[in-house]
């Protein structure tokens, strides 16, 4: 509920960011005693603001208190669970999707499929063997 | 990748694609070999793609956190101006309307030398092996990788 909230005062765009910093941190938290990495690490323009990235440690902390145990202390039941409630809170993000968007939507995933052929910048050179 | 982000990134990023790369593919995690967190593990994404999308898994969890990235994706580019309000709702509508086949897994085979300029290196802090070490690869071009489908 606290996140939901917390959630709210914030841009969609804002919000789906933390969404995602805290899955990451789920994830990630059954490997924290072999392992450490910055879950905030990004590619630059990915980077997370200084406003996402405080939520993101104000939410965990939530979390974490809620559960009653350190991220790295949840068995696997609870990491699926909370996950399940992370991306169940994110898809109420998105703006409201009419019908005919929708529509479009599932005609464009379903048209979606593995590649199967040259791409495009290498199509020259495939000419340039068919020609000599 | 997934089918479904490999067709969004060709369709509407100009055929760039963004990626979170290992040196590692098929390594068994719990060898002394393989210096990466298992979530890490692309042989273990792509198994748990495969076993969510044939529904040997129920939770389908990465799926839901793969649709949560295609939109989180989509947000960014707009936010840089690479692509339309319109073109943001229309992959937010994708992400949402795919079914689980879209998210058929793709291991995709970079060479280093093609990608050098195009990668950033993640340090994993491994207590037991300072080498462990991840990449991110952005607005890479089709021609520095193959895409291999298995199954």
């Amino acid at each position: 509920m606290v996140i939901a909230q917390t959630l709210q005062s914030l841009n969609p765009e804002d919000a789906r960011s933390v969404l995602y910093y805290i899955a990451r941190y789920i994830k990630q938290a059954e490997s924290f005693s072999n392992y450490e990495k910055d879950i905030f690490e990004d590619e630059q323009h990915n980077a997370p603001s200084g406003l996402v990235r405080k939520t993101t440690i104000r939410l965990i902390e939530e979390i974490e208190a809620r559960e009653g145990m350190r991220a790295q202390q949840f068995n696997g039941e609870t990491v699926i669970r909370l996950l399940d409630e992370i991306t169940s809170l994110e898809t109420s993000l998105s703006a409201e999707l009419s019908e005919a968007e929708l529509e479009r939507g599932a005609s464009l995933a379903e048209a979606m499929v593995p590649p199967t052929h040259l791409p495009s910048d290498d199509q020259p050179l495939a000419k340039s063997r068919q020609s000599s | 990748m997934t089918t479904l982000a490999y067709n969004v990134n060709m369709k509407y990023y100009g055929g760039l694609h963004y990626m979170w790369c290992t040196p590692y593919f098929g390594s068994d995690f719990q060898s002394p070999h393989f210096t990466v967190p298992p979530i890490s593990s692309p042989l273990e994404i792509y198994e748990t793609l495969r076993k969510e999308i044939e529904g040997a898994d129920l939770h389908g969890t990465k799926i839901k956190l793969n649709r949560m990235g295609v939109r989180r994706g989509a947000d960014n580019m707009a936010k840089r101006g690479r692509i339309t309000e319109d073109q943001k709702r229309e992959i937010h509508a994708i992400g949402k309307a795919a079914l689980p086949q879209q998210f058929r897994p793709l291991l995709c085979v970079i060479s280093r030398i093609q990608a050098a300029r195009y990668y950033q290196r993640v340090d994993v802090k491994d207590r037991a092996n300072p080498l462990s070490h991840e990449y991110i690869v952005a607005d890479l071009p089709q021609s520095a990788f193959d895409v291999i489908r298995i199954g």
